[in-house]
Protein backbone atom coordinates (compact mmCIF):
# COMPACT_ATOMS: atom_id res chain seq x y z
CA UNK A 1 0.00 0.00 0.00
CA UNK A 2 2.64 2.41 1.09
CA UNK A 3 5.03 1.50 -1.72
CA UNK A 4 2.23 1.68 -4.27
CA UNK A 5 1.35 5.16 -3.07
CA UNK A 6 4.97 6.18 -3.24
CA UNK A 7 5.34 4.80 -6.75
CA UNK A 8 2.27 6.68 -7.88
CA UNK A 9 3.63 9.87 -6.42
CA UNK A 10 6.95 9.46 -8.17
CA UNK A 11 5.23 8.70 -11.44
CA UNK A 12 3.09 11.77 -10.95
CA UNK A 13 6.08 13.97 -10.29
CA UNK A 14 7.92 12.61 -13.31
CA UNK A 15 4.87 13.12 -15.48
CA UNK A 16 4.50 16.64 -14.13
CA UNK A 17 8.12 17.43 -14.83
CA UNK A 18 7.82 16.04 -18.33
CA UNK A 19 4.69 18.06 -19.02
CA UNK A 20 6.35 21.17 -17.64
CA UNK A 21 9.42 20.47 -19.71
CA UNK A 22 7.41 19.95 -22.88
CA UNK A 23 5.47 23.09 -22.14
CA UNK A 24 8.65 25.11 -21.64
CA UNK A 25 10.11 23.76 -24.87
CA UNK A 26 6.89 24.53 -26.68
CA UNK A 27 6.86 28.07 -25.31
CA UNK A 28 10.49 28.51 -26.24
CA UNK A 29 9.80 27.32 -29.75
CA UNK A 30 6.68 29.43 -30.01
CA UNK A 31 8.54 32.57 -28.94
CA UNK A 32 11.28 31.90 -31.41
CA UNK A 33 8.86 31.17 -34.20
CA UNK A 34 6.76 34.24 -33.49
CA UNK A 35 9.83 36.43 -33.40
CA UNK A 36 10.98 35.04 -36.71
CA UNK A 37 7.59 35.80 -38.23
CA UNK A 38 7.62 39.32 -36.82
CA UNK A 39 11.11 40.12 -38.06
CA UNK A 40 10.36 38.51 -41.40
CA UNK A 41 7.29 40.69 -41.75
CA UNK A 42 9.44 43.70 -40.97
CA UNK A 43 11.80 42.79 -43.79
CA UNK A 44 8.91 42.18 -46.19
CA UNK A 45 7.20 45.42 -45.37
CA UNK A 46 10.33 47.50 -45.71
CA UNK A 47 11.18 45.72 -48.95
CA UNK A 48 7.77 46.61 -50.29
CA UNK A 49 8.57 50.23 -49.48
CA UNK A 50 11.87 49.98 -51.32
CA UNK A 51 10.17 48.63 -54.41
CA UNK A 52 7.38 51.16 -54.19
CA UNK A 53 9.80 54.06 -54.01
CA UNK A 54 11.77 52.75 -56.97
CA UNK A 55 8.49 52.30 -58.82
CA UNK A 56 7.72 55.91 -58.08
CA UNK A 57 10.92 56.91 -59.79
CA UNK A 58 10.20 54.71 -62.77
CA UNK A 59 6.78 56.35 -63.09
CA UNK A 60 8.31 59.82 -63.21
CA UNK A 61 10.62 59.06 -66.08
CA UNK A 62 8.36 59.13 -69.16
CA UNK A 63 7.21 62.65 -68.33
CA UNK A 64 10.73 63.73 -67.56
CA UNK A 65 12.03 62.39 -70.86
CA UNK A 66 9.15 64.01 -72.70
CA UNK A 67 9.94 67.38 -71.15
CA UNK A 68 13.63 67.16 -71.87
CA UNK A 69 12.90 66.10 -75.43
CA UNK A 70 11.05 69.36 -75.99
CA UNK A 71 14.23 71.35 -75.38
CA UNK A 72 17.01 68.96 -76.17
CA UNK A 73 16.02 66.85 -79.13
CA UNK A 74 19.63 66.44 -80.16
CA UNK A 75 20.24 64.37 -77.09
CA UNK A 76 18.35 61.43 -78.49
CA UNK A 77 21.04 58.99 -77.46
CA UNK A 78 20.91 59.92 -73.78
CA UNK A 79 17.14 59.91 -73.81
CA UNK A 80 17.00 56.46 -75.40
CA UNK A 81 19.47 55.23 -72.85
CA UNK A 82 17.26 56.43 -70.03
CA UNK A 83 14.20 54.77 -71.53
CA UNK A 84 16.09 51.50 -72.01
CA UNK A 85 17.40 51.58 -68.49
CA UNK A 86 13.89 52.27 -67.32
CA UNK A 87 12.57 49.30 -69.25
CA UNK A 88 15.18 47.05 -67.68
CA UNK A 89 14.38 48.38 -64.21
CA UNK A 90 10.66 47.72 -64.67
CA UNK A 91 11.26 44.13 -65.64
CA UNK A 92 12.82 43.15 -62.34
CA UNK A 93 10.68 43.02 -59.28
CA UNK A 94 11.23 40.72 -56.36
CA UNK A 95 8.50 39.04 -54.40
CA UNK A 96 9.11 39.97 -50.78
CA UNK A 97 8.88 36.32 -49.75
CA UNK A 98 11.61 35.33 -52.13
CA UNK A 99 14.50 37.66 -51.44
CA UNK A 100 17.63 35.90 -52.59
CA UNK A 101 21.05 37.50 -52.94
CA UNK A 102 21.04 36.76 -56.69
CA UNK A 103 17.70 38.45 -57.30
CA UNK A 104 18.74 41.31 -55.10
CA UNK A 105 21.93 41.77 -57.10
CA UNK A 106 19.95 41.81 -60.36
CA UNK A 107 17.50 44.33 -58.94
CA UNK A 108 20.29 46.55 -57.69
CA UNK A 109 22.07 46.39 -60.99
CA UNK A 110 19.00 47.39 -62.95
CA UNK A 111 18.22 50.26 -60.61
CA UNK A 112 21.74 51.59 -60.51
CA UNK A 113 21.80 51.39 -64.30
CA UNK A 114 18.80 53.67 -64.28
CA UNK A 115 20.46 55.94 -61.73
CA UNK A 116 23.51 56.45 -63.86
CA UNK A 117 21.43 56.98 -67.02
CA UNK A 118 19.50 59.64 -65.11
CA UNK A 119 22.74 61.19 -63.93
CA UNK A 120 23.83 61.49 -67.52
CA UNK A 121 20.55 63.09 -68.44
CA UNK A 122 20.95 65.61 -65.63
CA UNK A 123 24.42 66.46 -66.86
CA UNK A 124 23.03 67.00 -70.35
CA UNK A 125 20.24 69.18 -69.02
CA UNK A 126 22.85 71.51 -67.58
CA UNK A 127 23.57 72.64 -71.12
CA UNK A 128 20.04 73.83 -71.80
CA UNK A 129 19.24 76.99 -69.87
CA UNK A 130 15.71 77.13 -71.27
CA UNK A 131 15.04 73.61 -70.06
CA UNK A 132 16.38 74.43 -66.64
CA UNK A 133 14.08 77.43 -66.45
CA UNK A 134 11.00 75.45 -67.49
CA UNK A 135 8.50 75.32 -64.68
CA UNK A 136 7.47 71.75 -65.47
CA UNK A 137 11.09 70.67 -65.45
CA UNK A 138 11.78 72.44 -62.16
CA UNK A 139 8.81 70.72 -60.55
CA UNK A 140 9.90 67.43 -61.99
CA UNK A 141 13.35 67.85 -60.52
CA UNK A 142 11.79 68.46 -57.12
CA UNK A 143 9.71 65.30 -57.51
CA UNK A 144 12.72 63.32 -58.63
CA UNK A 145 14.77 64.61 -55.74
CA UNK A 146 11.96 63.72 -53.35
CA UNK A 147 11.78 60.27 -54.84
CA UNK A 148 15.49 59.75 -54.43
CA UNK A 149 15.14 60.79 -50.79
CA UNK A 150 12.35 58.28 -50.34
CA UNK A 151 14.42 55.59 -51.98
CA UNK A 152 17.30 56.30 -49.62
CA UNK A 153 15.02 56.30 -46.63
CA UNK A 154 13.31 53.06 -47.70
CA UNK A 155 16.67 51.42 -48.25
CA UNK A 156 17.96 52.48 -44.85
CA UNK A 157 14.82 51.09 -43.22
CA UNK A 158 15.10 47.87 -45.20
CA UNK A 159 18.73 47.38 -44.28
CA UNK A 160 17.93 48.04 -40.62
CA UNK A 161 15.19 45.39 -40.75
CA UNK A 162 17.53 42.93 -42.48
CA UNK A 163 20.21 43.65 -39.89
CA UNK A 164 17.85 42.79 -37.05
CA UNK A 165 16.58 39.71 -38.87
CA UNK A 166 20.04 38.37 -39.65
CA UNK A 167 21.28 38.93 -36.15
CA UNK A 168 18.39 36.79 -34.95
CA UNK A 169 18.79 34.21 -37.70
CA UNK A 170 22.44 33.67 -36.86
CA UNK A 171 21.82 32.75 -33.25
CA UNK A 172 22.82 29.16 -32.57
CA UNK A 173 19.49 27.84 -31.36
CA UNK A 174 17.55 29.65 -34.05
CA UNK A 175 19.92 28.28 -36.63
CA UNK A 176 19.56 24.74 -35.31
CA UNK A 177 15.81 24.78 -34.91
CA UNK A 178 14.39 27.07 -37.60
CA UNK A 179 17.43 27.25 -39.87
CA UNK A 180 16.23 30.42 -41.60
CA UNK A 181 18.09 31.95 -44.53
CA UNK A 182 19.84 35.22 -44.04
CA UNK A 183 18.28 38.10 -45.93
CA UNK A 184 20.32 40.07 -48.43
CA UNK A 185 21.22 43.66 -47.65
CA UNK A 186 20.66 46.38 -50.18
CA UNK A 187 24.20 47.48 -50.57
CA UNK A 188 25.01 50.74 -52.24
CA UNK A 189 27.52 50.16 -54.96
CA UNK A 190 30.29 52.68 -54.71
CA UNK A 191 29.77 55.39 -57.28
CA UNK A 192 27.27 53.51 -59.41
CA UNK A 193 24.28 54.12 -57.27
CA UNK A 194 24.61 57.62 -55.94
CA UNK A 195 21.45 59.64 -56.13
CA UNK A 196 21.57 61.95 -59.13
CA UNK A 197 22.47 65.44 -58.11
CA UNK A 198 19.46 67.35 -59.25
CA UNK A 199 20.11 70.68 -57.64
CA UNK A 200 20.73 73.44 -60.10
CA UNK A 201 22.55 76.10 -58.25
CA UNK A 202 24.55 78.41 -60.35
CA UNK B 1 55.89 49.40 -50.09
CA UNK B 2 56.96 49.55 -46.49
CA UNK B 3 57.40 53.24 -46.73
CA UNK B 4 53.87 53.60 -48.05
CA UNK B 5 52.58 51.50 -45.23
CA UNK B 6 54.38 53.60 -42.69
CA UNK B 7 53.14 56.87 -44.08
CA UNK B 8 49.68 55.34 -44.29
CA UNK B 9 49.82 54.50 -40.62
CA UNK B 10 51.09 57.94 -39.84
CA UNK B 11 48.19 59.53 -41.67
CA UNK B 12 45.80 57.23 -39.86
CA UNK B 13 47.24 58.18 -36.50
CA UNK B 14 47.02 61.86 -37.32
CA UNK B 15 43.44 61.46 -38.50
CA UNK B 16 42.48 59.49 -35.42
CA UNK B 17 43.99 62.00 -33.07
CA UNK B 18 42.28 64.79 -34.98
CA UNK B 19 38.98 62.97 -34.52
CA UNK B 20 39.75 62.38 -30.88
CA UNK B 21 40.26 66.08 -30.36
CA UNK B 22 36.64 66.99 -30.97
CA UNK B 23 35.07 63.64 -30.48
CA UNK B 24 31.97 65.12 -28.96
CA UNK B 25 31.23 67.31 -31.93
CA UNK B 26 31.81 64.60 -34.48
CA UNK B 27 28.51 62.90 -33.73
CA UNK B 28 25.44 63.77 -35.77
CA UNK B 29 22.84 65.38 -33.59
CA UNK B 30 20.15 62.86 -34.49
CA UNK B 31 22.00 60.11 -32.68
CA UNK B 32 21.06 61.49 -29.35
CA UNK B 33 17.47 62.36 -28.72
CA UNK B 34 17.38 65.57 -26.70
CA UNK B 35 16.06 65.14 -23.20
CA UNK B 36 13.78 68.12 -23.55
CA UNK B 37 11.54 68.26 -26.59
CA UNK B 38 11.31 71.78 -27.93
CA UNK B 39 10.83 73.56 -31.22
CA UNK B 40 14.21 75.14 -31.92
CA UNK B 41 17.66 73.61 -31.55
CA UNK B 42 20.11 76.27 -32.61
CA UNK B 43 23.30 74.24 -32.46
CA UNK B 44 24.91 76.54 -35.03
CA UNK B 45 24.11 79.60 -32.89
CA UNK B 46 22.79 81.61 -35.80
CA UNK B 47 19.82 83.09 -33.95
CA UNK B 48 19.90 85.74 -31.27
CA UNK B 49 18.25 84.99 -27.94
CA UNK B 50 15.17 87.03 -28.79
CA UNK B 51 14.87 85.50 -32.23
CA UNK B 52 15.17 82.04 -30.82
CA UNK B 53 12.55 82.76 -28.21
CA UNK B 54 10.14 84.26 -30.74
CA UNK B 55 10.46 81.34 -33.10
CA UNK B 56 10.28 78.82 -30.30
CA UNK B 57 7.18 80.30 -28.71
CA UNK B 58 5.44 80.62 -32.06
CA UNK B 59 6.05 76.97 -32.90
CA UNK B 60 5.26 75.80 -29.39
CA UNK B 61 1.94 77.58 -29.46
CA UNK B 62 1.22 76.14 -32.83
CA UNK B 63 1.96 72.70 -31.43
CA UNK B 64 -0.33 73.28 -28.48
CA UNK B 65 -3.13 74.33 -30.81
CA UNK B 66 -2.75 71.63 -33.46
CA UNK B 67 -0.39 68.91 -32.11
CA UNK B 68 1.71 69.42 -35.24
CA UNK B 69 5.37 69.57 -34.30
CA UNK B 70 7.57 71.82 -36.40
CA UNK B 71 11.17 71.51 -35.26
CA UNK B 72 13.96 73.79 -36.44
CA UNK B 73 17.50 72.46 -36.14
CA UNK B 74 20.61 74.36 -37.15
CA UNK B 75 24.06 72.82 -37.42
CA UNK B 76 27.45 73.98 -38.63
CA UNK B 77 28.52 70.68 -40.10
CA UNK B 78 26.70 67.75 -41.66
CA UNK B 79 29.71 65.50 -41.13
CA UNK B 80 29.76 64.55 -44.76
CA UNK B 81 26.19 63.33 -44.75
CA UNK B 82 23.51 64.21 -47.20
CA UNK B 83 21.30 66.94 -45.74
CA UNK B 84 18.13 65.09 -46.69
CA UNK B 85 19.00 61.93 -44.83
CA UNK B 86 20.35 63.98 -41.92
CA UNK B 87 17.04 65.80 -41.58
CA UNK B 88 14.94 62.67 -42.04
CA UNK B 89 17.00 60.83 -39.44
CA UNK B 90 16.36 63.65 -36.97
CA UNK B 91 12.64 63.38 -37.58
CA UNK B 92 12.56 59.61 -37.43
CA UNK B 93 14.87 59.02 -34.50
CA UNK B 94 13.57 61.79 -32.33
CA UNK B 95 10.03 60.95 -33.33
CA UNK B 96 8.89 64.42 -34.34
CA UNK B 97 5.11 64.61 -34.70
CA UNK B 98 2.39 62.42 -33.24
CA UNK B 99 2.63 58.69 -33.79
CA UNK B 100 -0.94 58.38 -35.00
CA UNK B 101 -0.80 61.40 -37.30
CA UNK B 102 2.84 61.54 -38.32
CA UNK B 103 2.43 65.29 -38.30
CA UNK B 104 6.01 66.33 -37.78
CA UNK B 105 8.20 68.67 -39.80
CA UNK B 106 11.94 69.07 -39.44
CA UNK B 107 13.59 72.18 -40.82
CA UNK B 108 17.33 71.63 -40.94
CA UNK B 109 19.77 74.43 -41.68
CA UNK B 110 23.45 74.00 -42.23
CA UNK B 111 24.79 77.49 -41.81
CA UNK B 112 26.98 79.05 -44.43
CA UNK B 113 30.55 79.55 -43.38
CA UNK B 114 33.37 80.93 -45.46
CA UNK B 115 33.45 79.28 -48.84
CA UNK B 116 31.16 76.47 -47.84
CA UNK B 117 27.66 77.02 -49.04
CA UNK B 118 24.72 76.82 -46.71
CA UNK B 119 22.13 74.07 -47.01
CA UNK B 120 18.52 73.96 -45.99
CA UNK B 121 16.10 71.07 -45.93
CA UNK B 122 12.47 70.64 -44.98
CA UNK B 123 11.62 67.08 -44.05
CA UNK B 124 7.91 66.37 -43.92
CA UNK B 125 6.38 63.62 -41.82
CA UNK B 126 4.22 61.11 -43.60
CA UNK B 127 1.05 62.83 -42.45
CA UNK B 128 2.18 66.20 -43.76
CA UNK B 129 3.27 65.11 -47.22
CA UNK B 130 -0.24 65.76 -48.51
CA UNK B 131 -0.49 69.38 -47.41
CA UNK B 132 3.18 70.16 -48.10
CA UNK B 133 4.24 68.13 -51.15
CA UNK B 134 7.92 68.02 -52.05
CA UNK B 135 7.47 70.63 -54.74
CA UNK B 136 5.90 73.02 -52.26
CA UNK B 137 8.66 72.36 -49.74
CA UNK B 138 11.13 73.24 -52.45
CA UNK B 139 9.25 76.46 -53.15
CA UNK B 140 9.22 77.39 -49.49
CA UNK B 141 12.98 76.92 -49.39
CA UNK B 142 13.56 78.92 -52.57
CA UNK B 143 11.05 81.68 -51.92
CA UNK B 144 10.96 82.20 -48.17
CA UNK B 145 14.25 80.98 -46.83
CA UNK B 146 17.08 81.43 -49.27
CA UNK B 147 16.50 85.11 -50.14
CA UNK B 148 16.73 86.00 -46.45
CA UNK B 149 19.53 83.54 -45.78
CA UNK B 150 21.57 85.10 -48.54
CA UNK B 151 21.44 88.34 -46.63
CA UNK B 152 22.49 86.51 -43.51
CA UNK B 153 19.07 86.94 -41.92
CA UNK B 154 18.32 83.45 -40.75
CA UNK B 155 15.49 84.46 -38.48
CA UNK B 156 13.49 86.19 -41.17
CA UNK B 157 13.76 83.23 -43.50
CA UNK B 158 12.80 80.74 -40.83
CA UNK B 159 9.97 82.91 -39.59
CA UNK B 160 8.48 83.32 -43.05
CA UNK B 161 8.95 79.68 -43.96
CA UNK B 162 7.36 78.40 -40.77
CA UNK B 163 4.44 80.78 -41.25
CA UNK B 164 3.78 79.36 -44.69
CA UNK B 165 4.09 75.81 -43.40
CA UNK B 166 1.63 76.48 -40.61
CA UNK B 167 -0.81 78.04 -43.04
CA UNK B 168 -0.46 75.08 -45.38
CA UNK B 169 -1.02 72.66 -42.49
CA UNK B 170 -4.10 74.63 -41.48
CA UNK B 171 -5.21 74.41 -45.08
CA UNK B 172 -5.62 78.17 -45.19
CA UNK B 173 -4.45 77.83 -48.76
CA UNK B 174 -3.54 74.90 -50.95
CA UNK B 175 -0.07 74.14 -52.29
CA UNK B 176 -1.35 75.18 -55.72
CA UNK B 177 -2.49 78.54 -54.44
CA UNK B 178 0.83 79.04 -52.72
CA UNK B 179 2.65 78.08 -55.86
CA UNK B 180 0.59 80.37 -58.05
CA UNK B 181 1.37 83.24 -55.78
CA UNK B 182 5.03 82.83 -56.56
CA UNK B 183 4.77 81.84 -60.19
CA UNK B 184 5.55 85.34 -61.51
CA UNK B 185 8.59 85.66 -59.30
CA UNK B 186 10.15 82.62 -60.87
CA UNK B 187 9.73 83.81 -64.44
CA UNK B 188 10.92 87.28 -63.72
CA UNK B 189 12.40 87.61 -67.19
CA UNK B 190 9.08 87.57 -69.01
CA UNK B 191 6.92 90.70 -69.36
CA UNK B 192 4.01 88.69 -68.01
CA UNK B 193 5.81 88.76 -64.70
CA UNK B 194 4.69 92.32 -64.21
CA UNK B 195 1.18 91.97 -65.52
CA UNK B 196 0.09 88.76 -63.86
CA UNK B 197 0.65 89.83 -60.24
CA UNK B 198 -1.29 92.99 -60.88
CA UNK B 199 -4.18 91.01 -62.29
CA UNK B 200 -3.98 88.54 -59.44
CA UNK B 201 -3.97 91.34 -56.90
CA UNK B 202 -6.95 92.96 -58.56
CA UNK B 203 -8.80 89.68 -58.51
CA UNK B 204 -8.01 89.00 -54.89
CA UNK B 205 -8.77 92.47 -53.64
CA UNK B 206 -11.78 92.74 -55.89
CA UNK B 207 -13.00 89.43 -54.55
CA UNK B 208 -12.40 90.44 -50.97
CA UNK B 209 -14.14 93.76 -51.18
CA UNK B 210 -16.94 92.25 -53.15
CA UNK B 211 -17.41 89.67 -50.47
CA UNK B 212 -17.17 92.32 -47.80
CA UNK B 213 -20.05 94.19 -49.37
CA UNK B 214 -22.21 91.13 -49.49
CA UNK B 215 -21.49 90.04 -45.98
CA UNK B 216 -21.62 92.99 -43.68
CA UNK B 217 -21.12 90.77 -40.66
CA UNK B 218 -17.67 89.84 -41.90
CA UNK B 219 -15.73 88.84 -38.82
CA UNK B 220 -11.99 88.73 -38.39
CA UNK B 221 -12.09 85.20 -39.68
CA UNK B 222 -13.28 86.42 -43.04
CA UNK B 223 -10.37 88.78 -43.27
CA UNK B 224 -7.78 86.14 -42.61
CA UNK B 225 -6.86 85.74 -46.29
CA UNK B 226 -6.33 89.47 -46.50
CA UNK B 227 -4.23 89.45 -43.35
CA UNK B 228 -2.14 86.62 -44.69
CA UNK B 229 -1.70 88.44 -47.94
CA UNK B 230 -0.63 91.59 -46.20
CA UNK B 231 1.71 89.56 -44.07
CA UNK B 232 3.26 88.02 -47.13
CA UNK B 233 3.69 91.33 -48.92
CA UNK B 234 4.58 93.75 -46.22
CA UNK B 235 8.08 93.33 -45.00
CA UNK B 236 7.29 95.90 -42.35
CA UNK B 237 4.96 93.76 -40.30
CA UNK B 238 7.01 90.92 -38.98
CA UNK B 239 4.30 88.79 -37.47
CA UNK B 240 2.56 87.88 -40.67
CA UNK B 241 1.22 84.68 -39.22
CA UNK B 242 -1.58 84.49 -36.75
CA UNK B 243 0.61 82.97 -34.07
CA UNK B 244 3.36 84.00 -31.78
CA UNK B 245 2.05 87.31 -30.54
CA UNK B 246 1.54 86.36 -26.95
CA UNK B 247 4.42 84.58 -25.32
CA UNK B 248 3.71 81.88 -22.80
CA UNK B 249 7.33 81.27 -21.98
CA UNK B 250 9.11 78.40 -23.67
CA UNK B 251 8.05 75.26 -21.94
CA UNK B 252 8.97 73.13 -24.91
CA UNK B 253 6.65 70.55 -26.40
CA UNK B 254 4.56 69.31 -23.50
CA UNK B 255 4.36 65.57 -23.83
CA UNK B 256 7.63 65.42 -25.73
CA UNK B 257 8.12 64.22 -29.26
CA UNK B 258 5.25 62.00 -30.21
CA UNK B 259 6.97 59.27 -32.20
CA UNK B 260 5.94 60.40 -35.67
CA UNK B 261 7.65 58.78 -38.61
CA UNK B 262 9.15 60.13 -41.81
CA UNK B 263 9.00 58.45 -45.18
CA UNK B 264 11.51 60.63 -46.96
CA UNK B 265 9.25 63.49 -47.96
CA UNK B 266 10.54 67.03 -48.28
CA UNK B 267 12.99 69.06 -50.29
CA UNK B 268 16.13 71.07 -49.89
CA UNK B 269 18.18 73.82 -51.40
CA UNK B 270 21.43 75.63 -50.93
CA UNK B 271 22.79 79.12 -51.22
Amino acid sequence: MNTKYKGLMIAGIILGVIILFVFIIFKYYQNMYDKEVRLDQGVKKTWADVQASYQRRVDLIPNLVETVKGYAEHEQETLTEVMNARARATQITIDAGNLTPEKMAAFQQAQSGLSSALNKLMAVAENYPNLKADRVFIDMMASLEGTENRINKARRDYNAAVGTYNEFALKLMVKLILHPDEKPFYEAEAGADVAPDVSFTD
Amino acid sequence: MKKQLRSGILILVVLLSACGGNNEKAKPVYEEKPREAKAVYDYAKILSDTELENLDSKLTQYYEATSTQIVVVTVTDLLGEDISSYAIEIGDRWGVGQADKDNGIVVLIKSKSGNEKGDAFIATGEGVEGVIPDITAKEIIDMEMIPSFKEGNYYEGLDKATNVMMQLCNEEFTPQQYSERHEPVKKSSSPLAVIIPIIVLFLIFGGLFGRGRNMKKGSIGRNIPLLILLGMMGSGSRHGGSFGNFSSGSGGFGGGFGGGSFGGGGAGGSW
